[in-house]
C-alpha cells in the first residue's frame, strides 16, 4: 500500500527529528541559530523557503524533496564548475512575516548568494522585491504575477506559469471542447481575480458568454450557499479559481446535488491532493490545470527519468509545484555553467535569461525579456471511483506554451488584462 | 417585484443556511455544554470536531457504513475528551479560570500535528453516505438530500439531549450544576465525576459535528480552528453557557452567512463577525444569555 | 508549615521585589550583546515580539484581561504605519505616530464595548473582533491593504542617515526603542498606577472593595497595551518593508498568549524572555522537522500544568521562597503582628 510508505516516512522522520532536536535543546551544536555560519570559499550556496507547516504542507514537502534531489544530483556529479553545492531550508509556514525574516537569515545569516522557493504568489511578491533591493537572484516555484508590470525586477525569475497562462490555456481548451457559456467560481484575492481576467479576456476573443461569477473568501468551508446562483444561471462550464481545501468543498458540494453532473467543471489550477482529498467526488467530468503531472512520463524521457528517481527516494509521485522546483533549481545551476562563473551573480542573471534546456516536458526557455519559464500547461479530468494510489487522472490535453503567453511588451504593463473589467 | 425566481432562491438560501446552522449549533451546544458546567471555554473544541472528522474516516473506510462511523466518532472522541478532562483540566480546577483556556489552546496547536504524523499531511476524503446523494425536488426548489438529514439529524439530537437534561436523573444533576455546582455537591453528589462526563457530552457533540461536516469538505488536520472560531461567534451571540442561545444563535448565524453568500459572497466571513459586534452592542450577554455570566 | 495563610501573604508582599532599575539596564546590556551571540535577524525577532509582550503582559499579567486578539493592534500598527509610508510619504516617525495611535484608537472602541464582561468571554470576543478585522482586510478593503499580497512597495527609510534596511542598523534601531519601551514599563510599574496595576495583580477583589475602578483600570491598560502592540506592529513593518496579511491573523495573537505565558506572566522581565525562548524554540525544532508545533504546544500544555508561573514567575517563586525561609529562620522570637 502507497499510503504506508508515506506514513512510515513521515514517522521516521519524525522520530529522528525528535531525537535530534532534543539533542539539540539538551546544548549540543545547534548550527543555523548560533552565529557560526560564514561564507566559506569555493561552495555555492543556495537556500529555499516552503511552508511546510499549515494547510498547504504536502505541497510545500514536494518542493523541499525536489530541491533536495536536484542539489543532490548535481554534487553527486562533482558540483557546479567543481565547486560544491550547500543547501539550507526554512519553513516559511506561509506566513509572510515569517517567510521575510527566513529570508534575511538565510542571506544575511547564512550569506545564500542565490534563494529559492515559496508556495504563495504573494509571499514571492515580498521576497522578489526582497531580491531585487539586496540583488539576491531569486527563482520562485509558484505561480507568481511577480514578472509582471511594476513587479518586474532584474533578479527575480518565476518557473511555475503564471496565474495568466494557466487561464489561458484552461479557458482555450474549456471554449473549444466543452461549450461556451460559463459561470465562475473566484476565491477573493489577487491571484483568483487574474485568473478570473485571463478567462473573461479570453471570453471576448473566442465569443464566449459570461453568465457571472461568485467570489467566495479565502477559506471558505461552505460552497451550498453559492449553488443557488450557479443553479439558476444554468452555466455549460463552471470555473473553479480556487486551490486546496476550497477547491475541494466545493467539488464535493456540487457533487452532492449532482451538478457535476449537469455541466462541466474546470479548475484552472488543481493539484494531486485536491483529487485525493475530494475522492470519488473528483470525477471524469472534473477538469483540472497543471503544469505537471506524473503521467507524462510515457510522453518525456525527461519526465519518466525525474519520476523514477524521484519515486525511489520519496516513495510517491510528485506535484506540479516539486517539478517547478525541480526545473528552478537546476535552471539555475545550468545558468552558472553558461556564466562560467558561481560568483558573479550579474553574468548569472544574464545567463539565466534565455537559457534553453529539456529537463522534465519538452524543450523549454527562461524567456529573458520578463524571466518567466515558457512551458507547456497540462489538462487532466480526474478519474473517480477508478482513482487507484496515485493514478488519480487522465492527461486530456498539453496546451503548448508559445500559444499561452503574452508578448514581452503586452506582460511589461499587465495587458491585455489590466483592462478587464472585473464583476 | 418578488418573482417566484426570487421567491425560489430565497427558500433555497434559507435551506441552505439552515442545513449549516444546524453545524454550528452542534458545535457551539458542545461549547455551551462544556462552559455551563466546567467554567471551561475549550479552545480545542473545533480540534475535538477534527478528530471526529479522522474517527469517520477510518471507521468508514473499516466498516463502509457512515452510520458505523458517526457513532465511532462520538464514542472516539469522547473518550478523549474524557482522559483529557481527568489528566490535564482537572489539575487546574480551582485555579486561575484562564488556565484551561490557555491548555486547551495548547492542545490545539500541538494535536493537529500529531494528527499529521499518523494519517500524513494530505486529507482524507469521506464520500457521502449511500442513501443520503442526490437531491429531492419540491416543487422548484432542489432541495439537497444530505443537508436535509444534517437537519433532520441535528433536530433529533437536540430532541434527545433536551429529554435527557430534562428527564433522566444524570440529566436533571447536569443541569443542577451548572446552577451551582456547590450545591450539587454538598447534596451529596460526586461533581467531579458530573464535570467528566459534562465534558465527554460537550467534546462528543464537537464529533458529532466534525463527523456530519466531514462528506462535504475532506478531514484535514488544520480543519478545526475555523470551527473554533465559528463556534465562538455563535457562542458569543446566542449567550455563553445557554443552550437554547447556541442553537438560535447557530441557526441565526448559518442562514445570515447564507444570504450575504448570496447578495455579496466576499463578505460571508466578515458578516458572521459584524452580527455578532451589533448583538455586543444592542445586548452584550448574547441573545440568551443569563444576566451576570458574561 | 503551619503558619496562617494571611501572615504569610504579607510576608511575601514584603519579600516580592519591584523591579529595580538596574533590572531595565542589565536587560538593555544583554539585548545589546544578543546579536553576537545569535543571528542578527533572530534577535531583532525577539525585540519586536519583546515590546509586543511586554505591552500584551500589562494586560495580562497585571489586570487578568486576557485578549485573544492582540494582532488586531500589531496588524494595524503595521498596516497603519505601512500606509503612511507607502501613499503619504510620511517620515519613519510620523508613521510609527500613525501605527501606534490608530489601535490605541481602537482598543478604546473594543474596550468599550466588551472590557465589562469576564474574563473568558472577553477573550473569545477580542477573538472575534480580531478575526473581524482580519477578514476585512483581506477581502472588502483589500483595495487599500492590498488583500493577501500585504503592502509591498514601502519606500526605504533611514534614520539620522543610518540605513535602515540593513541589518545592523535596524537591529539598534530597535534595541533603542526596546530600551525606552523597558524603561517606560518600568515606569509605570512604580507610578501610583503601577502599584495600583500590582495591587490589582495580587488581589483584584480587595483592590475592588478599596473602592478602585477596576473597569477603569482594565481599559486604560487596553489602551495602554494597544500602544505597545503598534508599536512593534510599526516596528516589524519598518524590519521587513512589508505589511504580510498575516499579521492581523489569530495566531500572531495566540503566539504572543505563548510567549508571554512561557516567559511568565506578570513579571518584569517575561515578555522578553518568553519572546527569546519562544522564538529559539522554534527556529531550531524546525531545522530538524516540520512538526515544531507539537512540541511548542506540548511544552506550553506542560507549563500551564506545572509552571504557571512561567520561566520568570517560577524563579521569582523560587527566590521569594528562600527568602522566606531565611527571614523566618532570621526573627524566630518575633510575635507575628498581623
Amino acid at each position: 500500500m502507497k499510503r504506508k510508505t508515506g506514513t512510515t516516512v513521515s514517522r521516521r522522520n519524525f522520530l529522528k527529528g525528535a531525537a535530534i532536536g532534543g539533542a539539540a535543546l539538551a546544548g549540543g551544536g545547534i548550527p543555523f541559530i548560533v552565529r557560526m555560519a560564514h561564507a566559506k570559499e569555493g561552495v555555492v550556496k543556495y537556500g529555499t523557503m516552503h511552508p511546510l507547516t499549515g494547510p498547504y504542507s504536502a505541497l510545500g514537502t514536494d518542493q523541499r524533496n525536489a530541491t533536495q534531489l536536484a542539489v543532490e544530483e548535481w554534487n553527486a556529479k562533482g558540483g557546479v564548475l567543481g565547486h560544491k553545492i550547500e543547501w539550507v531550508h526554512r519553513d516559511d509556514q506561509l506566513n509572510g512575516a515569517v517567510a521575510l525574516r527566513r529570508v534575511k537569515e538565510l542571506v544575511e545569516e547564512e550569506k545564500c548568494g542565490f534563494i529559492g522557493g515559496t508556495l504563495s504568489g504573494a509571499i514571492s511578491l515580498a521576497i522578489n522585491e526582497f531580491a531585487n533591493k539586496n540583488r539576491i537572484p531569486y527563482v520562485a516555484y509558484c505561480q507568481s504575477d511577480m514578472v509582471l508590470g511594476s513587479d518586474q525586477g532584474k533578479y527575480g525569475f518565476a518557473f511555475m506559469v503564471i496565474p495568466y497562462s494557466a487561464a489561458l490555456a484552461t479557458s482555450k481548451y474549456a471554449f473549444e471542447k466543452l461549450g461556451k457559456k460559463w459561470f465562475s467560481l473566484t476565491a477573493d484575492y489577487r491571484w483568483g481575480q487574474s485568473l478570473l481576467e485571463g478567462w473573461i479576456w479570453q471570453s471576448q476573443q473566442m465569443g464566449g458568454q459570461f453568465l457571472g461569477n461568485v467570489y467566495h473568501p479565502l477559506g471558505a468551508t461552505d460552497y451550498s450557499t453559492y449553488l443557488t446562483r450557479i443553479m439558476a444561471a444554468k452555466p455549460e462550464v463552471l470555473v473553479m479559481n480556487n486551490l486546496g481545501a476550497d477547491q475541494t468543498a466545493a467539488i464535493k458540494q456540487m457533487s452532492e446535488l449532482g451538478l457535476t453532473k449537469s455541466m462541466k467543471v474546470v479548475c484552472t489550477k488543481t493539484a494531486m491532493t485536491t483529487m485525493k482529498e475530494a475522492g470519488a467526488a473528483y470525477d471524469e467530468n472534473i477538469m483540472g490545470g497543471m503544469t505537471f503531472y506524473w503521467g507524462l512520463k510515457d510522453k518525456y524521457p525527461g519526465a519518466k527519468k525525474f519520476m523514477d528517481t524521484y519515486m525511489k527516494k520519496f516513495g510517491q509521485p510528485i506535484e506540479q509545484d516539486g517539478e517547478s522546483g525541480y526545473v528552478a533549481t537546476n535552471a539555475l545551476f545550468m545558468a552558472m555553467e553558461k556564466a562560467g562563473t558561481v560568483t558573479d551573480k550579474e553574468k548569472i542573471v544574464a545567463a539565466l535569461e534565455g537559457l534553453k534546456y529539456t529537463l522534465t516536458k519538452g524543450p523549454e526557455v527562461v524567456r529573458a525579456c520578463d524571466h518567466q519559464r515558457e512551458q507547456s500547461y497540462l489538462l487532466v479530468k480526474g478519474k473517480g471511483k477508478k482513482a487507484q494510489g496515485w493514478d488519480l487522472a487522465d492527461i486530456v490535453a498539453e496546451i503548448p506554451g508559445a500559444s499561452i503567453i503574452m508578448s514581452c511588451e503586452d506582460n511589461a504593463k499587465k495587458l491585455p488584462f489590466a483592462n478587464v473589467k472585473l464583476p | 417585484m418578488f418573482s417566484d425566481v426570487n421567491w425560489t432562491v430565497f427558500f433555497m438560501q434559507l435551506f441552505f443556511g439552515l442545513a449549516l446552522g444546524s453545524i454550528f449549533v452542534l458545535l457551539a451546544s458542545g461549547l455551551s455544554i462544556i462552559y455551563g458546567l466546567l467554567d471551561v471555554v475549550n479552545f480545542a473544541h473545533g480540534t475535538f470536531a477534527m478528530l471526529g472528522a479522522y474517527a469517520v474516516f477510518v471507521a468508514v473506510s473499516l466498516s463502509g457504513s457512515f452510520a458505523v462511523g458517526i457513532i465511532s466518532a462520538v464514542a472516539i472522541v469522547a473518550l478523549i475528551g474524557v482522559l483529557v478532562e481527568l489528566f490535564l483540566l482537572k489539575p487546574l480546577y480551582g485555579k486561575d479560570p484562564l488556565l484551561p483556556l490557555l491548555l486547551t489552546f495548547g492542545l490545539s496547536v500541538a494535536v493537529p500535528d500529531l494528527v499529521k504524523i499518523v494519517f500524513g499531511l494530505t486529507g482524507k476524503p469521506v464520500a457521502y453516505p449511500e442513501g443520503l446523494s442526490g437531491a429531492t425536488l419540491a416543487g422548484p426548489l432542489i432541495l439537497s438530500n444530505y443537508r436535509l438529514f444534517i437537519i433532520v439529524f441535528t433536530l433529533v439530537i437536540l430532541i434527545s439531549l433536551w429529554l435527557f437534561l430534562k428527564k433522566s436523573d444524570l440529566g436533571m444533576i447536569i443541569r443542577a450544576a451548572t446552577r451551582d455546582s456547590l450545591m450539587v455537591q454538598v447534596l451529596g453528589t460526586n461533581t467531579s465525576r458530573i464535570w467528566t462526563i459534562g465534558f465527554a457530552l460537550g467534546t462528543g457533540l464537537a464529533a458529532l459535528a466534525g463527523a456530519i461536516a466531514v462528506p462535504m469538505l475532506a478531514a484535514t488536520p488544520d480543519m478545526g480552528v475555523e470551527m473554533t472560531m465559528t463556534a465562538f461567534v455563535v457562542t458569543v451571540v446566542g449567550g455563553l453557557g445557554s443552550l437554547g442561545g447556541a442553537i438560535v444563535g447557530g441557526l441565526l448565524i448559518g442562514v445570515i452567512v447564507a444570504f450575504t453568500s448570496l447578495v455579496a459572497g466576499e463578505y460571508s466571513n466578515v458578516a458572521m463577525y459584524f452580527c455578532m459586534a451589533v448583538i455586543l452592542l444592542i445586548r452584550p450577554r448574547g441573545l440568551f444569555g443569563e444576566s451576570g455570566r458574561e | 508549615m503551619t503558619e496562617p495563610i494571611e501572615s504569610r501573604e504579607t510576608m511575601l508582599r514584603d519579600v516580592n521585589a519591584k523591579p529595580r532599575s538596574t533590572v531595565v539596564w542589565a536587560a538593555a546590556l544583554v539585548l545589546a550583546a544578543l546579536p553576537l551571540v545569535i543571528s542578527v535577524p533572530l534577535a531583532t525577532d525577539i525585540l519586536i515580539w519583546g515590546i509586543f509582550g511586554m505591552g500584551f503582559n500589562l494586560l495580562l499579567g497585571y489586570t487578568g484581561v486576557l485578549s485573544f486578539g492582540h494582532a488586531a493592534y500589531f496588524g494595524l500598527g503595521a498596516y497603519a504605519s505601512g500606509l503612511a509610508m507607502r501613499y503619504w510619504g510620511a517620515g519613519i516617525w510620523a508613521a510609527i505616530a500613525a501605527g501606534v495611535a490608530a489601535p490605541m484608537l481602537l482598543a478604546c472602541f473594543i474596550g468599550a464595548l466588551a472590557i465589562r464582561r469576564r474574563g473568558v468571554y472577553f477573550a473569545m470576543i477580542s477573538l472575534a473582533f480580531g478575526q473581524m478585522l482580519f477578514f476585512l482586510a483581506l477581502s472588502p478593503l483589500k483595495h487599500i491593504t492590498r488583500g493577501e499580497d500585504g503592502l509591498t512597495h514601502i519606500p526605504l527609510a533611514e534614520v539620522f542617515s543610518l540605513p535602515l534596511h540593513k541589518p545592523v542598523p535596524i537591529y539598534y534601531f530597535i534595541f533603542a526603542i526596546t530600551t525606552v519601551m523597558l524603561y517606560m514599563t518600568w515606569r509605570i510599574l512604580e507610578s501610583p498606577f503601577g502599584r495600583l496595576l500590582r495591587a490589582f495583580r495580587e488581589n483584584e477583589e480587595r483592590a475592588k472593595a478599596c473602592g478602585y475602578n477596576t473597569t477603569l483600570v482594565k481599559f486604560f491598560t487596553l489602551v495602554l497595551s494597544a500602544l505597545y502592540g503598534g508599536l512593534a506592529g510599526a516596528l516589524n513593518m519598518l524590519y521587513l518593508n512589508y505589511v504580510p496579511l498575516t499579521t492581523l491573523f489569530w495566531l500572531t495573537s495566540g503566539t504572543i498568549v505563548m510567549m508571554t505565558i512561557l516567559g511568565g506572566k506578570g513579571t518584569f522581565l517575561g515578555p522578553l524572555v518568553g519572546a527569546a525562548v519562544f522564538l529559539f524554540l522554534q527556529n531550531t525544532i524546525s531545522l530538524w522537522t516540520p512538526r515544531w508545533e507539537l512540541f511548542v504546544g506540548a511544552i506550553f500544555v506542560a507549563i500551564i500544568l506545572a509552571f504557571p508561573g512561567g520561566i520568570m514567575g517560577t524563579i521569582r517563586t523560587i527566590v521569594n521562597n528562600r527568602k522566606t525561609a531565611r527571614l523566618q529562620k532570621r526573627a524566630p522570637a518575633v510575635p507575628s503582628e498581623g
